[in-house]
């Protein structure tokens, strides 16, 4: 294969969107060319700093309140049923504890 | 996504409906911490993004009483989330603080430059290719569900990932003062 058609189809490669015989094609050429290899490992690495690199912040409990508030407002039709405790809440977790699976 | 879980949506979707206030609540703690992120990294800061989420949740109920489209409850949220980024993007603003980079909170001093070099280089990048990074590599929905989202071919999506991780790839190059 040459370089193009790998740079070309290497979005998918590292998706693992192709056909077994192209995955393999590609993991030739990877093999014998330093800068499709670089390209590809460049990228992946930076894929992988922005998985970890993100933000995650979290709802507190009295926003998600008010909004629900605002929820329950605008749509009348909504039962006064509401928990005071949110369904999903946890108990705080060491960083030992295996989280639950979703 | 499994069907499973759009099955079980569409049942909350419809207690809903029916004037059920715990499905909205069931609905709301799934979704609320990965949208609120989802407003956070797009706006650069977490105070117009909490004032998003609100909007974002009623404008989805609200497309839940009448036609909601094909797809799962999550798709549907994002791609709102999404519209409701723009829209606030789009307003003028009186005072804007220096432009996306969030305080980063932590204790550990290479997770904190590697956050600060994160948002940095993101904020750098086209819209079009956060919201990709964002929904395909964070959020992990399938390039198909992006597609959807943005009312583009599944090609096309893929090709824009593409060129939107190299070009994350140069950001964070340029952000870490050496190659990423």
């Amino acid at each position: 294969m040459k370089c193009a058609e790998v740079r070309e189809l290497l979005g998918n490669y590292m998706d693992q969107e192709l056909t077994e015989s192209m995955m393999q094609r590609i993991e030739k050429h990877l093999l014998r060319c330093p800068a499709c290899a670089y390209e590809a490992r460049s990228i992946e690495q930076a894929r992988e700093m922005l998985r970890r690199g993100v933000e995650s912040p979290m709802v507190s409990e009295p926003l998600g309140e008010r909004i629900l508030n605002h929820i329950a407002e605008r749509f009348p039709h909504l039962r006064a049923t509401r928990s005071t405790e949110q369904p999903f809440s946890l108990p705080l977790l060491s960083l030992e504890d295996e989280a639950p699976s979703v | 996504m499994e069907h499973g879980r759009e099955n079980e949506e569409a049942r909350l979707i419809a207690r809903f409906r029916a004037g059920d206030m715990q499905a909205v609540e069931t609905l709301f703690w799934r979704y609320a911490d990965s949208v609120l992120a989802y407003a956070t990294r797009l706006l650069g800061n977490r105070t117009d993004a909490e004032e998003v989420l609100s909007d974002v949740f009623l404008r989805a109920f609200e497309g839940c009483m009448g036609y909601r489209a094909e797809g799962t409850f999550k798709a549907w949220l994002f791609r709102i989330a999404r519209n409701c980024c723009i829209d606030r993007l789009r307003q003028p603003r009186l005072l804007r603080l220096e432009d996306g980079v969030e305080p980063v909170q932590g204790d550990d001093t290479a997770d904190i430059e590697l956050r600060v070099a994160v948002q940095r280089a993101l904020k750098r990048l086209p819209e079009e290719y956060q919201t990709v990074l964002l929904l395909c590599d964070v959020e992990e929905f399938t390039a198909k569900e992006v597609a959807e989202m943005l009312g583009r071919s599944v090609p096309s999506v893929k090709g824009m990932l593409y060129r939107a991780r190299t070009a994350l790839r140069d950001a964070l190059s340029e952000e870490w003062g050496e190659e990423a």
